[in-house]
């Protein structure tokens, strides 16, 4: 964990040296998977797919069409461009291929195609993208509104502390699957409404984490220190109490990220995912469902194990992290 | 330790109330009108603001969010004069609200032109049945006069709604009969929705059965809560059981295959593990019925094997967690200090684990079962889906898919309270656990 | 089935046994038309033999009076069926919107006629009906001694009152579709005790076939309203005995229904009926046909076929239909009330790819008509080619040289719709048309499905074109459009013409109109049609006696149980 004096270096302006340190503590920090091999396995199997991600297809370099992809509006566009296609992937996700319904693994179509005769492998990359755009999305906004009001309700007490964290409480309350069915029923399926629903059902526990760590570490000396020095509440609590509690937030929102994934494709899975011909894996999967039961598990197969692999592959970091920290401690 | 035990108790109700706020407040914000919503956009003007009426759409929030959980009869029976009760009629198979009390004649009331109202009179009979309806004209003296000078009378109609007539105002309405929209004369001006409330056991009619949701949802929560109690009873005492097996052959090769394969078994979908099972054990080895079917007549508590499949697919989703859980609490107890003590002085070590180190080692995980419930929650509404299963969960999406707002209000805050309390025994358990809380 | 031969022949069979003779119409037309205008199937195919010739314009080769019975001594008795069908909210039968209703109470409450699944109608509570040489008086006679459940006898004044009840706007039936125009209840007669006339308006060709749209079962009087409760008194094989909404039903047979099996006892051969509601997942119910736990499941799509046609343990029944998923667009709405768009719309279906992604080859082509191959009256047209470049062309010429983007509502519940949308938002690409689906529950769809802009409507089966096309493409008499024209597509030309062909008893005669109103619909109708559906009836092959019905209605009333033949026993 980060010491104090770490952390007041930072409130510096930043001459070069602090530029090298900081590279410096990178490596330390990547250092982690130097150290811990379950660490090291996650990172290859979410990397795994972050690469996927990235070179999908040719678009990387224009932010626009990535938008548009993440958005979904662009999607007829991939049939046609060959510009966007890339190494990795040679097809489109919704380019259909005649006569090509429902095979099997090949090498024309690595894992086979599906019931539209479209490349598995390719709708697979590209819903990579989106999962990967949209859990980590939905869980830094969940991070910014939890953290915050973890952080005011931990750090003044009293009767704010009180009402926040009633008010979370209910939510918590919830089964998530709950919340995701009314707040989608009620608003409808669509890319934002499902980054709105895992932000809310996520918020309220990362508060609780964030206010539990505020109160521990609002105890400690370099607190009261600063709070002698005159210094405002909001510095104290974003220079010097957050990035003491950055630790279990970073292992958490890992694990939370994973969850968003396994959301994700629940939610395609129950008709509220987002909308075909969508390659998210849930949809994926779900589409799937019927062809296994006609003998063709492949994309079923594919899209759950791709799931699979990137929540394992993040609890398998977020373990190592915490193993990390508790050697340290 | 009462006085904490009235405290989690208050929380509760305040978590309670806050989540039934949420509710009402996420369906209250849903865009689109509930009318379009429920009837579809066919509906005219007319038909929407009578539906309205009717189902008391067209008050305040606050009012509905009253009468939603504390209901309408009491209202209703002050402005009529007269109880109002629910009561069954075996010839329609129907219960509906009338003015009356438990013995004797029950009255609707209906009027043609605004000026003259009829009652309908039913008595009840001894054997619980309803006798042959009659109708009567009433006499004048019924019309009371109101603050604004309007002579009103309050009664329940054949819909079995309170309603308030004024007299010589005689405007149409549109009601939505058995027998579709019906244009009618002689047209209550007001409307009282009867219902008993939420919290009084009634969430209200159904928007898409036009049953009093009630109906359906006790017999679907008893099937939820056999699902559900079958695999919590067979999951956890396994989980707990591998759990600290692992734990106590941490980094060995067992412990290895366990926590590792209960890892990648969480991470699975449970939509496509459970149809992965489906395929193998109920196409392929032909040992477990593949869908949960239960026949007319029948109910599912007859035919457990039903729930084979089910259950295996949530254990696959929920052991892993739980597992994982006890592994770790078990190894981080077996590395603490009284524990290295106690076998370095020589007790045998299985007497240490099962003296010492099992009671503090199943502390977290216990209350991470019992927080766990609300994951359950979320694997039953899919496995329910995946396997045609007739229980809350399956309800909750048919309801959420339908627009049946009533419905699903109250499916959900069944959940919640299922999940409420359970949070709340958790807290009890680990209380009464963990001993440096409890003396304090 | 009896028939009294000195009756009189309507003179349109005449002129169809002419036809006949002369090779012009097909034999299965000839006992269309002989039928529906009132003589018995048998004595029909007496008439045709008379005609004797063979057909030259024959469309499928199906013999429409070989009997799907067995030897009689084979039949058993007992036995119960399930079936995996959706157990629906529902009150009065004349508004079912859904098959799945009407094959829940199809078991219960019975229609005057019905159609077999050679789209052939017979009378079924009637005995026989005639039609006057202008078709517009219906004469229907009541079979005699039919009992309901309460010991009343089936009397003409029933049906007077069925007829009020579809009539009347307030009920709101889509009945009144199908009579809009033709008939008030002023029109309604009752005769006799045996009798009801029905004078029409207007001639009127479908009346025997509009007598089994599937609302129209006939109910007593003393309908309480509410069909799902047991106590209304009917006339069908069996009563219901449990019904709950979403989860299951029961049908239990009744001792003494009117019609005889073919061992001379009173039908039907199975004791009970169950339905069971596995949710709205097909694959639930796929799992339970594979597992034994149901034998039959309503309208598999084509992936459930596919995963149950190669198993050893069911048997599949198939059938080409007049039941489409409709690409609709409405005309009130801009651009989609200028042709040249829609045109360039229906250009860009590659009808052959959606046949093969949405429905693995099996159906047949459409041609944006509202009009089936398997309808009798269909007048064979070309395949509307696949030309993005033309449909390119043509939006460009209609005010949008940079194509066109619109949204496309699509229920996700029906499989091959979605694939349908998926395959269409793909190949209209390169016509310019940037399609944005707009998916949600099936129920959703049906909340908007006459509202939305452009959609993917399913349209069932109806046996005869003449049916279909004026509940969807015309106005009322008011001139509003009727409650399920979707499309707002009223054509002046095309409603005249229908009118027509409505009354025109001579197959060329009615063909060559059909011809006319196909090229006008394909000209400037509001619909894209790429395939017609073919559809499949899976049954655990222990049940004997089992015919695909294009429409899926299915009462299992001559179906029996082998427990010898049953792989799961």
């Amino acid at each position: 964990m980060a010491t104090a004096e770490q952390t007041a270096g930072d409130q510096l302006p930043s001459p070069p040296a602090t530029s090298t340190s900081r590279w410096q503590r990178l490596g330390t920090q990547l250092g982690l998977f130097r150290r811990s091999r379950i660490a090291l396995v996650g990172l290859c199997l979410v990397g795994f797919w972050v690469v996927v991600a990235l070179f999908a297809d040719n678009c990387l370099v224009t932010p626009a069409c990535y938008a548009g992809i993440v958005r979904g509006d662009d999607i007829t566009t991939w049939a046609t461009s060959d510009e966007y296609r890339s190494w990795l992937s040679r097809y489109s996700p919704v380019e259909q291929f005649r006569g090509r319904t429902r095979e099997g693994p090949s090498w024309d179509h690595w894992l086979g195609t599906d019931t539209r005769g479209r490349d598995i492998w390719a709708r697979l990359a590209h819903g990579s993208r989106l999962i990967l755009t949209l859990a980590p999305l939905s869980v830094m906004v969940a991070l910014l509104i939890g953290g915050t009001l973890g952080l005011l309700a931990g750090y003044y007490g009293g009767m704010v502390d009180e009402v926040t964290m009633r008010i979370l409480d209910a939510i918590i309350a919830f089964p998530q699957i709950l919340l995701y069915l009314v707040i989608i029923a009620s608003f409808g399926a669509s890319a934002t409404n499902v980054l709105i629903a895992i932000t809310i059902a996520g918020a309220p526990g990362i508060a609780r984490l964030v206010r539990g760590l505020t109160l521990d570490i609002k105890t400690r000396d370099y607190v009261a220190a600063a709070q002698t020095q005159g210094e405002r509440s909001w510095y104290i609590m974003v220079f010097e109490i957050l990035p003491n509690a950055r630790g279990p937030i970073i292992i958490d929102s890992m694990l939370r990220v994973g969850y968003a994934v396994f959301s994700i494709g629940t939610l395609g899975f129950l008709g509220l995912g987002l909308p075909p011909p969508s390659p998210d894996w849930g949809s994926i999967v779900q589409a799937g469902r019927s062809s296994i039961q006609a003998g063709r598990p492949w994309e079923a197969l594919w899209g759950s194990l791709a799931i699979a692999m990137v929540v394992v592959g993040l609890n398998l970091i977020a373990d190592g992290m915490s193993e990390e920290t508790r050697r340290y401690r | 330790m009462l006085k904490l035990l009235l405290r989690r108790f208050l929380f509760l109700i305040v978590t309670l109330f806050a989540v039934s706020v949420i509710v009402f407040a996420i369906s209250e914000l849903a865009p689109g009108d509930m009318a379009t919503n429920v009837l579809g956009n066919t509906i005219t003007p007319d038909q929407r603001a009578s539906f309205n009426a009717q189902n008391g759409l067209d008050q305040p929030a606050l009012t509905r969010y009253r009468r939603w959980m504390l209901g309408s009869d009491r209202e209703a029976a002050r402005l009529i004069g007269a109880p109002v009760d629910r009561f069954y009629d075996a010839e329609n198979n129907q219960t509906g609200w009338w003015v009356g009390g438990s013995e004797g004649t029950i009255y609707r009331h209906r009027s043609e032109d605004g000026e003259t109202i009829l009652q309908l009179e039913r008595d009840t009979l001894p054997d619980g049945k309803l006798g042959p309806s009659r109708i009567v004209t009433l006499g004048d003296e019924i019309w009371v006069t109101n603050d604004e000078g309007e002579e009103i009378f309050w009664g329940v109609n054949e819909d079995g709604r309170a309603a308030m007539w004024i007299r010589g105002l005689n405007q149409s309405e549109e009601r939505l009969t058995r027998a579709g929209w019906i244009s009618t004369a002689g047209a209550p001006s007001a409307y009282i929705p009867l219902q008993k409330g939420l919290l009084r056991g009634d969430p209200g009619i159904s928007l898409i059965t036009r049953q009093p949701v009630i109906e359906t949802l006790v017999p679907r929560l008893l099937n939820t809560l056999f699902l559900a109690g079958i695999a919590f009873v067979i999951i956890m005492p396994l989980a707990l059981f591998l759990g600290v097996i692992a734990g106590l052959y941490e980094g060995r090769p067992l412990d290895r295959i366990l926590s590792v394969g209960g890892l990648v078994a969480t991470a699975t979908p449970e939509f496509a593990s459970g149809v992965f099972l489906i395929v193998i054990f109920a196409v392929w080895l032909g040992w477990f019925p593949g869908a949960v079917v239960i026949p007319p007549g029948t109910s599912i508590f007859e035919q457990p094997q039903m729930l084979i499949l089910p259950i295996m697919t949530l254990m696959l989703v929920e052991l892993g967690y739980v597992l994982r859980v006890t592994r770790a609490s078990m190894s981080e107890v077996l590395r603490t200090n009284y524990i290295r003590t106690a076998v370095l002085k020589g007790l045998p070590y299985w007497k240490v684990i099962w003296r010492h180190a099992l009671r503090n080692a199943l502390l977290a995980p216990i209350t991470v079962i019992m927080l766990h419930i609300n994951w359950l929650i979320g694997g039953i509404v899919v496995v329910e889906t995946l396997f045609g299963f007739p229980g809350l969960g399956s309800y909750v999406l048919a309801s959420a898919l339908n627009n049946d707002v009533f419905a699903l209000q109250a499916a959900t805050m069944i959940l919640v309270v299922i999940a409420v309390v359970s949070q709340l025994l958790a807290d009890l358990i680990y209380v009464y656990l963990n001993p440096r809380i409890r003396y304090t | 089935m009896k028939e009294d031969t000195t009756s009189r022949i309507h003179p349109g069979i005449e002129q169809a046994q002419a036809q006949l003779q002369q090779g012009r119409i097909s034999r299965r037309d000839f006992l269309r038309v002989a039928t529906l205008l009132g003589a018995s199937l048998p004595f029909a195919s007496v008439l045709a033999a008379c005609g004797g010739g063979t057909t030259t314009t024959a469309p499928p080769p199906v013999d429409p009076v070989a009997p799907a019975e067995p030897a009689p001594g084979a039949i058993k008795r007992g036995g119960v069926l399930r079936v995996g069908i959706a157990v629906q909210a529902v009150d009065h039968p004349a508004r079912f919107s859904w098959t799945e209703s009407a094959n829940a109470f199809r078991h219960v409450f019975e229609y005057l006629t019905e159609t077999d699944e050679n789209n052939i109608t017979h009378p079924l509570l009637l005995e026989s009906w005639e039609a006057s040489d202008d078709l517009t008086v219906w004469t229907l006679k009541l079979r005699q001694g039919i009992k309901w459940t309460n010991g009343d006898e089936l009397v003409a004044e029933h049906i007077r009152y069925n007829f009020g009840e579809w009539l009347n706007p307030d009920v709101g039936s889509s009945i009144l579709g199908l009579w809009e125009g033709f008939l008030t209840i002023d029109g309604v007669e009752v005769v006799d005790d045996y009798t009801v006339r029905l004078n029409l308006n207007a001639p009127k060709l479908d009346v025997p076939e509009n007598l089994y749209h599937y609302p129209a079962v006939i109910m007593h009087p003393s309908f309480n309203g509410d069909v799902k409760t047991g106590t209304n008194p009917s006339t069908g094989p069996y009563t219901l005995t449990e019904y709950v909404v979403d989860e299951r039903a029961k049908f239990t047979r009744r001792e003494d229904y009117w019609q005889l099996g073919d061992d001379g006892d009173p039908l039907p051969y199975l004791d009970a009926v169950e339905f069971i509601d596995l949710g709205t997942d097909r694959t639930s119910y796929v799992a339970a046909m594979q597992t034994g736990a149901i034998h039959t499941m309503y309208e598999p799509n084509v992936e459930n076929y596919l995963s149950l046609r190669d198993d050893p343990n069911i048997v599949v029944y198939s059938i080409d239909t007049s039941q489409s998923r409709v690409l609709r667009m409405r005309v009130d709405q801009e651009p989609w009330s200028d042709n040249r768009v829609r045109t360039a719309l229906k250009m860009c279906q590659d009808r052959e790819q959606i046949l093969s992604v949405a429905y693995n080859n099996e159906g047949l082509i459409g041609h944006d008509v509202h009009v089936s191959p398997v309808q009798p009256e269909f007048a064979p047209m070309d395949t509307p080619a696949y030309d993005p470049e033309g449909a390119k062309a043509l939006l460009a010429e209609a005010g949008f040289p940079d194509g066109l983007s619109f949204n496309l509502s699509v229920g996700t519940g029906w499989a091959d719709v979605v694939a349908y949308a998926e395959t269409l938002q793909q190949d209209a690409q390169p016509g310019g048309f940037n399609i944005t689906l707009d998916t949600m529950p099936n129920n959703a769809y049906w909340d908007i499905w006459t509202e939305t802009t452009v959609g993917i409507t399913p349209w069932t089966h109806r046996p005869l074109a003449v049916m279909l096309l004026p509940l969807a493409y015309i106005a009322d008499e008011a001139g509003n459009p009727v409650p399920w024209n979707e499309t707002r597509w009223v054509d002046e030309e095309f409603s005249t013409l229908l009118r027509q062909a409505q009354g025109t008893l001579d197959i060329e005669a009615r063909r060559s109109l059909m011809a006319d109103l196909q090229r006008i619909q394909n000209e400037r109708g509001p619909v894209a049609i790429a395939v017609w559906q073919r559809v499949w009836e899976v049954f655990n092959p222990a049940f004997q006696g089992v015919v695909a019905h294009p429409t899926l209605h299915n009462q299992w009333l001559r179906v029996w149980y082998d427990p010898d033949l049953d792989p799961r026993a």
